[in-house]
């Protein structure tokens, strides 16, 4: 009896401890920090139109003229993200092409620790038609006690008052696409 | 005997068969992106610990290092040919260094447009190199390993750490070989991409 409960006992931690990289922890994000970001209002007019802004100074990403905030972040340095970015595009375009997710939902992007030059060397390498924003004073790390990791993708309610509700949050690349955006559209629908 | 109770295999094969469906799930996580579990963090290191007496205008010292297919690369082959930016980083497999080069990958055009080739040097050894630049997705820079001897060439540049591993440099050299620019890093701060390609610019056509 002792050697069948020892033989047991021995099973269950092995499980243990094959199944820890299986369950990392969650990546946490305050939504009212992340509201309390200020980001330059673009001067290119297309990307004002398309976020829904106007004038000049800066603008925190609940102000966004949508119901849905997606915000990649992401590292010009960070090769993870130089192999994502055909796939973030891909995104954009698909919600771009959806007309009620055209509306409500907006794809953005902040390079963390980047300055304005590298994001645009990011930009320029990988034709991104969506915002990109350079964050070179690791602002954005104010927003969450984990260091960030990239990419991280975050999805947000913008609400009344000027605030931002996390919806969810993505740590690493999207590996299925069409099921992280049907992800987006419930979490659009249902906040 | 243990080994042939029915009970025993019984625990086996089942516990066998819950070892396949766990595989798979720490295999899910591993792929290409969880070699980020190998980077090793060394917290934050003094961010000078050399002296270097080179100084713009001098000669650069010239060398010959190995790069990935074990093939000699020298500095003076570039000599009336091409500018050359040496960017020495501390050590495979550490954070900062793991996206220096990798953006340095992505601006290919901004050098080629300058006239200038890129060398990236560490004190690792080829095996070490190989892995790190397989895992960033390959470089189309030459990487050359300074180890043996140890960190001679960082030596000669002024900035082997007494650590064992090199400063975060970067040095310009024009097409006659002299040394146009230097910026000896804080070590634990990635240098700016703009101020490096600021001096490409300076340099004469």
């Amino acid at each position: 009896m002792r050697k069948w409960l020892r033989f047991w006992a021995l099973s269950v931690c092995m499980m243990a401890l094959f199944s820890g990289p299986a369950c990392a922890g969650t990546f946490q994000v305050n939504g009212d920090a992340l509201a309390g970001i200020q980001l330059p209002i673009p001067k290119n007019n297309a990307e004002k139109e398309y976020l829904g802004l106007s004038g000049t100074g800066n603008f925190s990403l609940s102000q966004l003229k949508a119901s849905t905030l997606i915000l990649e972040v992401f590292s010009m340095y960070c090769p993870h993200c130089q192999r994502e970015a055909p796939v973030v595009n891909e995104l954009h375009g698909l919600i771009e092409k959806d007309a009620s997710l055209k509306k409500d939902v907006k794809l953005v992007g902040i390079g963390i620790g980047n300055t304005p030059f590298e994001v645009d060397v990011f930009r320029k390498k990988f034709k991104v038609l969506f915002p990109l924003f350079a964050d070179d004073s690791f602002q954005l790390q104010s927003v969450s006690k984990d260091r960030f990791r990239t990419p991280t993708f975050i999805v947000a309610g913008i609400g009344p008052g000027a605030s931002l509700k996390i919806l969810d949050v993505h740590v690493g690349r999207i590996k299925d696409l069409a099921k992280y955006l049907e992800n987006v559209k419930k979490l659009a629908a249902g906040k | 005997m243990l080994l042939f109770t029915r009970r025993f295999l019984t625990s086996a094969i089942f516990f066998i068969l819950l070892c396949a469906f766990l595989f798979p799930a720490s295999a899910a996580v591993a792929g290409s992106e969880s070699l980020d579990h190998y980077i090793y963090d060394p917290g934050k290191l003094k961010p000078l610990a050399s002296a270097s007496q080179l100084k713009v205008g001098d000669a650069a010292p010239d060398f010959a290092l190995r790069d990935l297919a074990g093939e000699k690369i020298s500095l003076s082959s570039f000599r009336g040919k091409r500018n050359v930016v040496i960017s020495f980083v501390p050590a495979a497999w550490t954070p900062v260094c793991s996206q220096q080069w990798p953006g340095y990958n992505i601006a290919k055009d901004l050098f080629d447009k300058n006239d200038t080739t890129l060398l990236g040097i560490t004190v690792d050894n080829i095996p070490t190199l190989y892995a790190w630049t397989k895992q960033m997705g390959q470089v189309w820079f030459p990487v050359l390993s300074d180890f043996w001897p140890h960190g001679v060439v960082a030596q000669s540049y002024g900035v082997l750490r007494a650590d064992g591993m090199s400063e975060r440099a970067l040095f310009v050299i024009d097409k006659t070989g002299v040394i146009r620019y230097i910026d000896v890093h804080d070590i634990n701060v990635m240098p700016k991409l703009e101020d490096l390609i600021r001096e490409l610019k300076k340099l004469p056509r």
